[in-house]
């Protein structure tokens, strides 16, 4: 950590941080808002009201970094974060909620979605200052209420705010529970160093501008509102769901199966549109997470890498060898080194303006970042089954994504059931094309028919 | 390298002390010496990234090829299961 005065400590941007913010800034021109997730987890019982009111005062207090400031990410200075070790604890900002036909006295949402889609549009940092966080709080029926924690990307990755989940679930059960602090990344390597790290990572991307991989936005910069569409499994279609990913191999697949179903889902979209032989290329967050003194994993900021997957039109008419082919990408791309080369070359882009950032990427590949997002974030919080007073229901992530690409589809599990989030900018895709794209994971998941 | 996987190495270790020996060399530096070869890597913090990265070791060290009906987490769950893994695959190419 890197100390500028005594009341102020320096964090400076991990090597993820900086592409992050040049995707936050892609959102923040579609619809003024930031890259921006809401996760949401649905609860039995009731809410404790003043228990949640207690813990939205005592995570800052346990969490001083979600008091940060970004700072710089100019020409002349490289984006950080600042925090003032004097800076007031502010209480998380905390709202309760409920559906119409709930008696109670809280506000009410017309449904879950409505509440979402007015939480993804919020800017919920100004220029990097906090809140970066807030809760909510809805109460439903038949005894249920769900907890929406609505993040910045800027802070924390997606398993950053699991972990966050799985130490304020602590919490909240022994108000004297130790959280696990965060520390200030060291980079013990020379700029040059890195450049040359860097190279089996230039190579493979050189070989990638010569594909083109259509996006839904189609490579152009879009205005519009982030949507989204949630789709929870019922038990009995995901046991379905299981069977079908044991016919493509051991359950260790799950994350080039999910990456498949993805890639076909867009593939979908892309023969909708008449485009019927482009390659597929998805950007899958790979885990560089680092850990604090005491052992713990690293909370906030972004602590990956990403791996580029390419499939063919042609690789994606069957499931099983098309998960195989990822595999072997996959095995190729550790043996390469990938992970760690595009790791160092992200700490190297860390110092170039997001705009400026964007414009290289997007040069080289004629418009586009990737074809879509894609996610499959496994187990949600560790198997977490009992949290914030009830038994846990469900929990999945809707993360907002920017255009270029203008949509992702993303992938949990919690307690055995699956969620799939298809996240899109609503000037990127039709209902027509979110249905099509539906039918076509329901197909390929659950064998309907396709037309 | 390449190590023989019929036999142990070097005449004193077997191939489950080995595997264990090649885990905490790349991918578990924590892990302490006296692992048992039944411990749960899961629990040792073995993750998806390093799944993976335990593929790739087990091809160049072990010259056997991994499909993905091996990707299985019983397979990966501890150094026994690894070098039964190991083991078949040897099987399967002498036959």
């Amino acid at each position: 950590m890197t100390v500028a005065s005594s009341q102020m400590q320096v964090f400076p941007f991990t090597p993820s941080d900086g592409f992050i913010l040049a995707l936050d800034g892609l959102c923040n021109r579609a619809w003024g808002g930031c890259l921006s997730a809401t996760t949401e987890i649905e609860i039995e019982g009731e809410p404790d009201r003043e228990k949640l009111k207690w813990l939205a005062q005592e995570i800052p207090r346990r969490f001083p970094f979600l008091g940060a400031v970004l700072h710089g990410g100019g020409v002349f200075q490289s984006a950080r974060w600042h925090l003032r070790a004097d800076s007031p604890s502010v209480p998380l900002p905390l709202e309760f909620h409920r559906f119409e036909d709930v008696p109670g006295d809280e506000a009410v949402v017309a449904s879950a979605r409505a509440l979402r889609l007015s939480l993804l549009k919020l800017r919920l940092h100004e220029n990097g200052r906090p809140p970066h966080l807030r809760l909510d709080v809805v109460r439903h029926q038949r005894g249920r209420w769900l907890l929406l924690i609505t993040w910045s990307h800027l802070l924390l990755d997606a398993v950053g705010i699991e972990l966050f989940v799985c130490a304020i679930a602590r919490l909240w059960d022994d108000a004297d529970a130790v959280m696990p602090n965060h520390h200030a990344l060291q980079l013990k390597v020379s700029a040059w160093q890195r450049f040359q790290d860097s190279e089996a990572s230039r190579e493979y991307l050189f070989h990638l501008s010569r594909k083109h991989f259509p996006s839904a936005s189609r490579g152009r910069y879009a205005k519009g509102d982030p949507v989204h569409l949630v789709e929870t499994f019922s038990d009995e279609e995901s046991r379905r769901f299981g069977e079908v990913l044991k016919s493509v191999g051991g359950d260790l697949m799950a994350v080039f199966f999910h990456a498949v179903l993805a890639a076909r889902a867009h593939r979908a979209l892309l023969h909708a549109r008449g485009v019927k032989n482009a390659s597929i290329m998805l950007l899958v967050p790979a885990q560089l997470r680092p850990k604090t003194d005491a052992g713990d994993p690293v909370i906030f900021q972004n602590n990956m890498t990403m791996l580029h997957y390419v499939l063919e039109n042609d690789e994606l008419d069957n499931m099983s060898s098309a998960c195989h082919l990822l595999m072997r990408q996959n095995v190729e791309h550790l043996r390469r080194k990938h992970h760690l080369s595009f790791s160092a070359l992200l700490s190297l882009t860390r110092r170039i303006p997001s705009r400026l950032l964007l414009r290289l990427i997007r040069w080289q590949n004629r418009g586009e970042l990737a074809s879509l997002f894609h996610s499959w974030t496994g187990t949600f919080a560790q198997g977490i089954d009992h949290a914030f007073g009830g038994r846990v229901l469900n929990g999945y992530h809707i993360p907002s994504v920017p255009a270029p690409a203008g949509s992702g589809l993303f992938f949990s599990d919690c307690q055995g059931r699956i969620s799939i989030v298809l996240s899109w900018v609503n000037s990127c895709v039709s209902a027509e094309e979110v249905a099509i794209m539906r039918k076509q994971w329901r197909h390929d998941l659950l064998g309907e028919p396709v037309s | 390298m390449h190590t023989s996987t019929s036999q142990p190495a070097d005449g004193t270790r077997d191939l489950e002390q080995i595997i264990l020996d090649v885990i905490r060399e790349n991918l578990l530096q924590d892990l302490p010496a006296d692992c048992a070869t039944n411990a749960d890597l899961f629990a040792a913090g073995l993750d998806s990234m390093g799944i993976m990265q335990m593929v790739l070791l087990l091809e160049e060290r072990f010259s056997c090829t991994v499909q993905p009906a091996d990707l299985t987490r019983l397979n990966f769950s501890t150094a026994i299961a690894l070098a039964t893994l190991v083991r078949s695959k040897d099987d399967a190419s002498s036959v």
